[in-house]
């Protein structure tokens, strides 16, 4: 599904190139539950970026289900991210003026679902995710956890192949975050691949395998 | 304060982007309010150049129920009326009448003469104005009491200066005044401009020399009652109010319309402030009109400046938290922040000073070719300074008050963790967009004006003026300056008349008193018979013109009915007039006009009767109501000063030449004067003074539209800021850069929607009195839409910037920064 060759993610500065990641080489077939860990600075939310297409500043090579991203201009790239991607972040980064069930359609809208097939498959998620009751809450009026629930049904709305979660329970606690890991291990099981970076061994625990970045390079794998 | 003061120049100097949108922003707005307020402050409140010129007032005749063309409610007074008011009236210091003249001016009695416009005034004319001449005496009041005993002349200043290069020892001097010698006996100042701030009159002479001057008339003009042509001014007396004054002049009023029934009958006697005599000019209501647009257009820069202001003080949320942390109070934080507001508004304001000031010489560039010397001074005098000062603080405060109160209610603890101020975020924005639509909502509302008063300006102006304007050349005379006697004038005029249609490539010649559009179109006073006025109106006031036969064919004015004058009425024959189409509709509605009777002058005035119907035309300035009008015969009605006007084959400039040799051979004596082409003429008053004030309206429209565009742009571009974060997010789950383009581009075209509906409304609302204004030409809808798409594409293109910009907005980046 991913393949990275002699990725590089530098920014240029006074007294030359700061790289944020070198030399990278990875592969990640399709199904797999990856944990990226690493300390603070390594380069992990670098890394789920540009897994995500959302940052483009990289030199190397990416295949992305064997089409070259390398090659692909910024509109494809974002084609790519809108058909197979859905993002998890710490702070959830849901809009805090709409209401749960809005925040829910919003990846559907960019995906010219028709409104019919959107109210289907946002009343089935709600379903799914037993937040039917939440549905015309604000995310003001929802605790961290409910939030992050919301984030990540945001995120399978559109029934992504790929889930990148960026320390997805870091701002939750233990219980919380426990619930949020169990719906990954869930989704993962049936079928999608998820690629989570986080500082909690419980939480890598969930993954297949962990990689481990130190100054932006891979330290083990 | 001080401390104050140099802190918010020292934020102006930081933020410089910010300190130039503001600060032109409000020199705009107040550059345009004090060039139009200089303007109005010289049409309106600009008082005489007298000594406490509070206390003068003016008095005046209201015959009930009449209206000249519809416009002037008030004559002057006769001089046996002004006498009588003199003699009874205990309200008044002093009250003087003058009247304006035309002299012919020869500084020696071979010199020859010159048309110079001057003033017939009473023996206390200076004394009751309480001026004092800056060289030699002003008039005894003995030196109105003999008829053309006393020959004595005050100079205007300007001819002091013109004529005599200043010089000192003129005083005693003997001048020459339509052939009489006069002495000069003082030099008016150089500010005094009469009884009237517009006009300067070259000289001043005692009214007791008029019969002297008009030698030759049958009748003095002072000895007639019902002739109501002086200006009377008095001057209050100490203590006394100008209620009291009014009502007692109005008493004397009374009684004189007792005593004297056949000219009094339905005239009163009115007083009013100068100011209040300015006040009801027609030029008053477009002054206001144009100050009324300008206040919008200052509102809309104050309304950017507030959202510039609101913007910054979410951003400076933070800086306002540390200081409440560290104790400041909140008067204390809000008069800081007015202090910057001030400083803004003033640097607004001198900035606009300027801008103010090519403005007032903007409008000093309004010419009117008339032979009168106008004074057209529009400047910046302490007024207009005091105006733009308090202007400059009520935006400060306008704008400034509300981002100061908002500013400092900034929740502390999210403003000092998260740099800005989150809370209340929404609220404040809601504000603002309601600031914005209410400045596109000002500023379509300033458009669909300007569009409509220029579409109604350019079918008025495109719009035939009835006369022709092609062709003509136009000279003035009036052999009374030359001292010639009623008979001679009559001659001079028949033998001009006869010998220029001699004039090779002339094509016809004609004479008339008063020029098309100038507003000094003698009025007249005529009862029709058989009809039945309003009840207590006596007759009917109408401008009229005396015209010799040939005056229809030369100026191109068609007859609708009946015929022109001809050689056949003579002084002694039957009294014949010539109405227009208005005046036959108004009063003999289905009717034919000719043959009907009019009394002319009063109810014991002889009859005339009707012999020809002339088509409507322009008579006194182009956006002229469709006014009654009359035409008198030359040989029944002799005047002195007369124009002559020449019909060429080719161009008319070229008949000048040939005419002046042929006056000269008829009468070298005479002075000829006002020599130009009827189209340049036309050219200047009818179109340039119009198309004046027709930029100036187009002007203030294109500044609100800049404003209010300026203003979006701003309010899209912090709305993107504010929404960098959710940008990034839409980013993020598959927003694309057009997604967002979109996006923000639909937040500000349903503000800027929002905006037109609400100007729509309100230019709805004054479509009534747009097209009054245009005399019912209409309001175009058409025009509206136009305008209204215009400003909303205008709209989309100051939100797609910052919506392109948007789109810009790097998801990793801003998602990474929370």
């Amino acid at each position: 599904m991913i393949k990275l060759h002699n990725l590089d993610r530098y920014y240029p500065l006074a007294g030359g190139r700061y790289y944020v990641l070198r030399r990278i080489a990875l592969d990640i077939p399709e199904g797999e539950f990856v944990t990226i860990m690493g300390p603070s600075g390594a380069g992990k939310s670098t890394l789920l970026s540009i897994l995500g297409m959302l940052d483009a500043g990289w030199e190397g090579e990416f295949f992305f289900f064997e089409q070259p991203v390398h090659k692909l201009d910024p509109k494809r790239r974002m084609e790519l991210n809108k058909r197979y991607v859905g993002f998890v972040f710490q702070q959830y980064h849901l809009l805090d003026n709409l209401t749960v069930a809005e925040n829910l359609d919003i990846p559907l809208s960019y995906r010219d679902v028709k409104l019919a097939e959107r109210k289907a498959l946002v009343a089935d998620t709600l379903d799914r995710f037993q937040i039917v009751g939440k549905k015309d809450l604000f995310p003001s009026q929802l605790s961290g956890g409910q939030q992050q629930l919301v984030a990540v049904a945001r995120a399978v709305i559109a029934s992504p192949k790929l889930i990148l979660a960026d320390e997805p329970t870091g701002n939750l606690h233990s219980g919380q975050g426990k619930e949020i890991m169990e719906l990954f291990k869930k989704l993962n099981n049936e079928g999608t691949t998820i690629v989570q970076v986080t500082h909690s061994e419980a939480n890598a625990a969930y993954g297949h395998r962990i990689i481990k970045l130190q100054d932006g390079w891979i330290a083990g794998n | 304060m001080i401390h104050d003061l140099r802190y918010a120049l020292r934020m102006l100097q930081r933020n410089p982007g910010f300190a130039l949108v503001a600060i032109v922003s409000l020199a705009l707005g107040i550059g345009a309010n004090t060039a139009i307020f200089s303007l109005a402050d010289y049409v309106l409140v600009r008082p005489l150049a007298v000594p406490n010129p509070s206390a003068i007032m003016v008095v005046q005749s209201q015959f009930r129920g009449e209206s000249l063309g519809n416009i002037f409610q008030y004559s002057g007074l006769s001089n046996p009326d002004f006498e009588d008011l003199r003699k009874k009236s205990n309200s008044f210091a002093g009250l003087t009448a003058s009247q304006y003249f035309q002299f012919g001016f020869a500084p020696d009695k071979a010199a020859q003469p010159q048309m110079k416009f001057g003033a017939l005034v009473s023996g206390n004319f200076f004394d009751v104005l309480g001026v004092r001449p800056d060289l030699g005496r002003s008039f005894r009041p003995d030196e109105d009491k003999v008829p053309g005993r006393d020959a004595v002349v005050v100079l205007g200043h300007d001819l002091w200066e013109t004529e005599f290069a200043s010089n000192p020892d003129v005083v005693g001097r003997s001048i020459f005044l339509n052939g009489l010698p006069f002495t000069v006996v003082g030099v008016a100042p150089e500010s005094f401009t009469g009884s009237d701030a517009f006009i300067r009159a070259d000289l001043y002479v005692p009214l007791a020399m008029e019969r002297a001057l008009a030698e030759g008339s049958e009748q003095s003009e002072l000895e007639m009652r019902g002739l109501k042509v002086l200006t009377v001014l008095g001057r209050l007396k100490p203590g006394v109010r100008v209620r009291q004054a009014a009502a007692e002049t109005r008493v004397i009023g009374q009684q004189l319309a007792q005593a004297y029934p056949k000219t009094n009958r339905t005239c009163s006697l009115e007083v009013m402030t100068y100011r209040q005599s300015q006040m009801i000019k027609p030029i008053v209501k477009l002054v206001l009109f144009l100050l009324g647009l300008a206040v919008v257009v200052l509102l809309i820069a104050c309304a950017n400046v507030m959202n510039l202001m609101l913007s910054r003080a979410s951003a400076r949320a933070r800086e306002i938290a540390v200081r409440l942390a560290m104790g400041a109070g909140r008067v204390r934080l809000i008069r800081q922040l007015l202090t910057e507001s001030l400083v803004i508004a003033v640097l607004g304001g001198a900035l606009g000073l300027l801008l103010a000031q090519a403005g007032a010489n903007w409008f000093s560039q309004i010419r009117i070719p008339i032979d009168v010397p106008l004074v057209i001074d529009v400047k910046l005098d302490p007024h207009v300074l005091l105006f733009v000062l308090l202007v400059s603080v009520a935006s400060a405060v306008l704008f400034g008050l509300a981002p100061a109160l908002q500013g400092t209610q900034t929740d502390l603890v999210p403003a000092l963790k998260a740099g800005g101020a989150a809370p209340g975020k929404r609220r404040r924005f809601l504000g603002r967009n309601a600031l914005v639509m209410a400045q596109v909502a000002g500023s379509l509302l300033l458009l669909v004006i300007a569009t409509q008063a220029y579409r109604g300006a350019m079918i008025i102006l495109s719009s035939p003026a009835g006369f022709r304007t092609d062709h003509i050349l136009m000279a003035s005379f009036n052999p009374a300056l030359a001292r010639d006697s009623t008979e001679q004038t009559k001659e001079f005029y028949r033998r001009l008349q006869e010998q220029a249609r001699t004039l090779s490539g002339l094509k016809s010649a004609a004479l008339a008193q008063a020029m098309p559009m100038v507003p000094a179109s003698p009025a007249i006073r005529v009862i029709p018979e058989g009809v039945q006025l309003p009840t207590g109106t006596e007759a009917v006031s109408v401008f009229s013109n005396t015209v010799s036969d040939g005056y229809f064919r030369t100026l191109g004015v068609p007859l609708v009915e009946g015929r022109e004058f001809e050689s056949t009425d003579r002084a002694d024959s039957e009294r014949v007039v010539i109405v227009n189409e208005q005046f036959a509709h108004k009063y003999y509605p289905n009717q034919d006009a000719i043959g009907k009777r009019l009394r002319l002058n009063s109810a014991e005035g002889p009859f005339a009767e009707i012999v020809g119907v002339a088509k409507q035309s322009k008579y006194v300035f182009t956006i002229e109501p469709p006014m009654e009008y009359i035409y008198l015969p030359l040989a029944q009605n002799p005047a002195a000063a007369m124009t002559l006007m020449l019909e060429s084959e080719g161009p008319s400039a070229g008949l000048s030449g040939p005419l002046r040799d042929l006056v000269r051979s008829l009468d070298s004596r005479q002075p000829i004067y006002g020599v130009r082409t009827m189209e340049e003429f036309f050219d200047v008053r009818a179109h340039k003074t119009l198309g004046l004030f027709v930029e100036a309206i187009a002007g203030l429209g294109v500044l609100g539209l800049v404003l209010a565009l300026v203003g979006l742009y701003g309010l899209m571009t912090y709305s993107v800021s504010l929404r960098q974060r959710e940008i990034g997010i839409r980013m993020a789950v598959g927003a694309d850069p057009a997604t967002v383009v979109g996006m923000v581009l639909r937040q500000g075209m349903i503000l800027a929607g929002s905006g037109v509906i609400v100007g729509l409304s309100l230019s709805l609302a004054a479509s009534k009195p747009l097209a009054a204004m245009v005399h019912g030409r209409g309001f175009s809808l058409p025009l509206v839409a136009l305008v209204t798409i215009a400003l909303l594409a205008m709209a989309a293109l100051g939100a797609y910037i910052p919506a392109r910009r948007a789109s810009r907005v790097d998801p990793n980046t801003v998602l990474r920064q929370e």
